[in-house]
């Protein structure tokens, strides 16, 4: 038995890893359809418009694929976003510091919730990883609002701003920085022995251990990697909108669960694929604007979102059975 | 690894608590200034054994303290006090303006405690019904702030608000003169369902009547969020590039398409207004990129239901107005220099 798991170990293809097709059969119809249904919509500047605005979810959901790839939810995610995002814009206002310090500094704090989060699910007593996400969720929101004391903090010094709302040959940076992170969260699921532990745990967490995977650890780092994403996101918005907002990114953590659910993630763990949830993440973001652009009436829009997400999760599901 | 993490969790948590600590220091001291000065007080009433007017406590509750404009009404409150000796405030809020039961539970806790006046700005106005029915059997007298909305079977003592039609109406017309009744316009909304968006809305919609020339071509929520509103008129402007004007419910929202139409390097075609007189609005008023806002005046309701305590302590509740509408002002690059 400790043979066969060990030597499936590093046997990469064995791994769950989810299909993609569906998504992508999705996203593509969704593409189509808005082709047709409006003039503005497939256009270059429209393109990279809908990119710029799918990349903070986007990155957030990177994150939230490794916590429910190791068979756990990250809830944190919103208020790590809001809190990374605070104190970068509150050292660099308040106390003039260095712009890389201060980004560094919001990084660090989201590393910390992430450690904390994973920490407290991986600890003897086993917090269930869904309370928590949610104490956690508003501890940080509630560090977030007394730090600032619920006001915004805006005049941020103008090259801050470029982060999100800068250009790199004719792309804006936010879609550069996503796609470098899932790039790299590739490589690591893909090709590296951590990566593969992540499946491991969430596939069958007893064989894992049996394996000799050190448990603990990993569901730490998978955490570690969730409050970082979502401090990159959480500084990106930042930037973007130029203004620190302690009641930014509430809801982003359902928003990055559908994306990754919509990519083929599984809940319960054990599946799950990052360019899967690139796609849902982009199902979402396309969707929101081509509603935008028929200038669809809002109470629609919400339950055009609901039927998408119910839909696609439903033919990925039937499908697989 | 145990002992790592364990360090770990141990750190963090030393690292939150110092933060807080550090950053509420402050506060903290004015606290303890206060509750100094209290005690004195307390001790020279003994010594003097003149019985002064006993303490009026008044319960407040703001809709949520993540908004700009609630905690400036609340400031302004807790400053206000301070200037009549014996009226104290208690502030409960809810976290977020879509709790609704939370709300009706911080009202009867204040009842329960036995507060000698409700003020409160109401998240749902027909699930507070009943609580206040329990304030008005217990005698406690109710000031509503920030809407002016009857609530059937309640007896108000006061209604303290704008008039949100009235401001949607200014607006309206502002817009109708500046494109001289013609031209494109879009709308982006606030959230769905708020009465007084609802009402900014209907009075924008009520001007707009004598102007036929001006057409609505977008419409769209973005949540009171600036980055959503920045969202929303990047899409805006990819469907409809003709658009001269547009107009946000809420001022962040304004903050959020000055970004987007900045962006876009369309500042120079595109005329922003927004509503609410935010501090940073007021400031691109200033520099010429927003043209104009509707400016409330929160901390000015908060002065008034702190007088109207006074009046409650002092016996002449009779003679409170019922409805006390703060004026509100349009603000543009012609009168800025006032604010």
């Amino acid at each position: 038995m400790l043979e066969k798991i060990n030597e499936r170990k590093f046997n990469f293809s064995s791994l769950r890893r989810s299909n993609i097709l569906t998504p992508s059969i999705a996203l593509i119809f969704l593409v189509v359809l808005l082709s047709f249904l409006s003039p503005h919509f497939l256009t270059v500047s429209n393109m990279l418009n809908v990119l710029r605005q799918v990349s903070i979810i986007a990155i957030v959901s990177v994150g939230m694929t490794y916590a429910i790839l190791t068979g756990g939810i990250d809830l944190s995610v919103g208020s790590v976003v809001a809190l990374s995002g605070v104190i970068t814009t509150m050292l660099l206002k308040n106390y003039s510091v260095n712009m890389y310090l201060s980004i560094l500094a919001g990084l660090t704090v989201g590393i910390l919730c992430g450690v904390a989060v994973g920490s407290m699910i991986s600890s003897k007593i086993k917090m269930p990883p869904f309370i928590a996400g949610l104490a956690m969720m508003a501890v940080v929101r509630g560090i977030a609002l007394i730090i600032t004391n619920g006001r915004p903090i805006y005049n941020l010094p103008e090259q801050f701003g470029f982060i999100g709302g800068g250009f790199l040959y004719r792309i804006p940076f936010p879609v550069i920085i996503m796609i470098v992170i899932y790039i790299i969260a590739f490589i690591n699921l893909r090709f590296t022995k951590m990566g593969v532990s992540f499946y491991a745990i969430g596939g069958n967490e007893e064989a894992a251990r049996v394996a000799g995977i050190n448990i603990r650890r990993s569901t730490v780092f998978a955490y570690t990697i969730s409050g970082l994403t979502a401090a990159v996101a959480g500084i990106v918005l930042a930037s973007r909108v130029m203004v620190g907002q302690p009641i930014a990114g509430y809801f982003y953590e359902l928003d990055a669960i559908a994306a990754s659910v919509i990519g083929g993630a599984r809940m319960g763990g054990g599946e799950a694929n990052i360019w899967g949830t690139l796609i849902g993440a982009l199902i979402m973001g396309i969707l929101k604007n081509g509603l935008n652009l028929l200038n669809v009436s809002t109470y629609y829009q919400q339950v055009a979102i609901g039927i998408v997400i119910a839909g696609t999760i439903s033919f990925n599901l039937l499908r697989k059975s | 690894m145990k002992r790592l993490s364990l360090l770990l969790i141990l750190v963090l948590s030393v690292v939150m608590i110092f933060s807080i600590l550090m950053i509420g220091c402050k506060e903290e001291a004015v606290a303890e200034e206060e509750a100094v000065a209290e005690k004195e007080a307390v001790e020279e009433e003994a010594e003097e054994e003149v019985a002064p007017a006993e303490k009026f406590v008044i319960g407040f509750n703001p809709r949520a303290l993540t908004s700009v404009f609630f905690i400036t009404m609340t400031d302004a409150i807790q400053e206000e006090v301070k200037n009549y000796d014996g009226i104290e405030v208690e502030v409960l809020s809810t976290e977020s303006q879509k709790d609704i039961e939370g709300q009706v539970k911080i009202v009867e806790d204040f009842i329960e405690k036995g507060v000698d006046m409700l003020a409160i700005s109401i998240n749902d106005p027909s699930s507070m019904i009943e609580p206040l029915k329990k304030a008005n059997e217990k005698g406690i007298p109710i000031v509503i702030l920030d809407s002016i909305y009857p609530l059937e079977g309640v007896e108000v003592l006061a209604y303290i608000g704008h008039d949100n039609t009235e401001g949607g109406k200014m607006m309206g017309e502002h817009v109708g003169e500046l494109l001289n009744g013609e031209g494109k316009i879009a709308i982006i909304e606030g959230p769905p369902g708020v009465s007084v968006i609802q009402w900014r809305q209907q009075g924008f919609e009520e001007s707009l009547v004598n102007y036929l020339g001006i057409e609505v071509v977008a419409q769209q929520p973005a949540n009171a969020d600036r980055g959503l509103a920045m969202d929303v008129m990047e899409n805006m402007l990819e469907a409809n590039p003709e658009i001269e004007l547009v107009w946000a419910h809420i001022d962040n929202m304004a903050m959020g398409a000055l970004t987007a139409i900045e962006g876009a390097g369309k500042l120079d075609d595109i005329t922003i207004c927004g509503y609410n007189g935010d501090e940073d609005v007021l400031a691109m008023i200033k520099e010429g990129k927003i043209n104009a806002t509707i400016l409330q005046q929160p901390a000015e309701q908060a002065k008034m239901a702190v007088k109207i305590a006074d009046m409650i302590r002092k016996g002449q509740a009779d003679q409170v107005e019922n409805i006390n509408i703060i004026p509100i002002i349009l603000v543009t690059s012609d009168n800025i220099d006032d604010y």
